[in-house]
């Protein structure tokens, strides 16, 4: 270990650039977080964003090195932020 | 629970962290240890599950902080946080910018304030843009509540109302909506939506469109502490606020404790803020030293980031919520 950045880099952190987007139409896709790959969705009664979750990819990758599952690995790698728990509704961003 | 002693830098930090404990005379840190056993308190978990992601000198730093309230006797929770304090500067590499600000002990009186009955409000000034500061609130309120006869209220005091509703609706705090009228100076609450039913609804989360009116909020909710956050619009929002409401409470003859903290305090700022050009460097740092009480160095939430400026491995946002805990518990021990 070299420094302090690979202290807290070396827990399957990568650098990341966010990707989100929007339209009048059908309103916001949350694609890529800083956390990860965004999965999921959680929308409030009026349709509106409370939370989402999405696959740590620095994760996923260390848990495959180990000699994981996929499945095991996925299962590990997921998380989520917000008021995703109990969300009245839940949308794929890429297909809904 | 008696660990190996053993944590980042040892040999530049032992000289100060043994002449504290012997100070009130506890020999090393194995007794101190063991004194916080006796009491069944176990600070080094605590701050672990503070922040997982903690250095070890931390874990030590508050076994030590904790050892010596228990051997002052500070039955009082505000009094242990002093305490604790005096345990966390002892852990400050000597010359290092976390030695020359005091931050250990800025961190033990800030727990202090949160304890004490007088504080009423405590506010987050944030750019906005952190979600981390809002997550470190709900904990810091929840556990001082504990020891406290009226229960502490925490707001967030931003830069953008969009974004103040965004956070609110993410988090399920309560969206007040505020307008400014710039010819009375007059604060307005437009519209309250809490976005969830829980303790998290009690967390009052502003938008202001200015300095003038992020000052207004701090009036109408007559915050008595708060921290800046130091990543987004530092020189545009927080400190101008926390300067200007500082000012008008000591005309006011009002108590306001500020505390300038974030990845900002210390090095230079990101490039949104680089409008002031050279002299930018070291320019958030600056203005905290015009209004603060209390400076801290390093991130509000990256361990290492507070470690590099000679402190303890562990973010400034969670260290608040951890003094506030480790300090209840002591109190709680000592009144057995």
């Amino acid at each position: 270990m070299v420094g302090a950045s690979l202290e807290d880099l070396g827990k399957g952190l990568r650098s990341q650039v966010g990707t989100m987007f929007g339209t009048r139409a059908k309103g916001v896709r949350y694609l890529e977080m800083t956390e990860g790959y965004c999965t999921r969705m959680a929308l409030d009664e009026n349709n509106e964003v409370i939370g989402y979750e999405f696959l740590s990819l620095g994760k996923f990758t260390d848990a495959m090195k180990k000699g994981k599952t996929p499945e095991e690995a996925l299962e590990e790698a997921k998380g989520h932020y917000g008021r995703f728990e109990n969300a009245p509704k839940y949308i794929d961003p890429r297909k809904e | 629970m008696m660990r190996e002693v053993k944590f980042e830098s040892q040999d530049r930090r032992m000289k100060q962290v043994l002449a504290a404990l012997n100070a009130v005379g506890i020999k090393d840190i194995e007794e101190a240890n063991a004194i916080c056993d006796q009491y069944g308190i176990d600070p080094y978990m605590t701050c672990e599950e503070t922040q997982q992601i903690c250095f070890e000198n931390a874990k030590w730093a508050y076994v030590c902080g904790a050892a010596i309230a228990l051997k002052k006797g500070c039955k009082v929770a505000a009094d242990a946080a002093e305490a604790i304090g005096l345990g966390l500067q002892a852990f400050c590499i000597p010359g290092s910018v976390a030695d020359d600000r005091k931050v250990g002990l800025g961190h033990g009186n800030l727990a202090a304030r949160l304890l004490r009955e007088e504080t009423k409000c405590f506010a987050f000034l944030a750019g906005h843009e952190s979600f981390a500061a809002a997550e470190g609130a709900i904990k810091i309120a929840g556990k001082a509540n504990k020891v406290r006869k009226e229960p502490l209220r925490v707001i967030l005091n931003g830069l953008g109302k969009d974004a103040a509703k965004i956070i609110s609706r993410i988090n399920g705090f309560t969206y007040v909506q505020t307008e400014f009228d710039y010819f009375t100076g007059e604060l307005k609450e437009v519209a309250r939506t809490p976005y969830s039913n829980g303790d998290r609804a009690k967390v009052n989360c502003y938008g202001a469109d200015d300095v003038r009116e992020g000052v207004a909020i701090m009036w109408k909710e007559g915050v008595d502490v708060s921290i800046t956050g130091n990543s987004t619009n530092p020189t545009r929002f927080q400190h101008p606020v926390a300067g200007t409401y500082k000012k008008e409470r000591v005309l006011a003859g009002k108590p306001y404790f500020s505390v300038a903290s974030g990845g900002g305090t210390g090095r230079t700022l990101h490039p949104d803020n680089m409008a002031a050009g050279p002299a930018s460097y070291g320019m958030t740092d600056t203005l905290g030293r015009m209004h603060s009480d209390a400076q801290f160095a390093g991130s509000s939430s990256v361990p290492a980031h507070v470690e590099m400026m000679g402190f303890l491995g562990i973010g400034n946002n969670p260290m608040v919520g951890c003094t506030v805990a480790v300090a209840v518990d002591v109190a709680q021990a000592l009144n057995k």
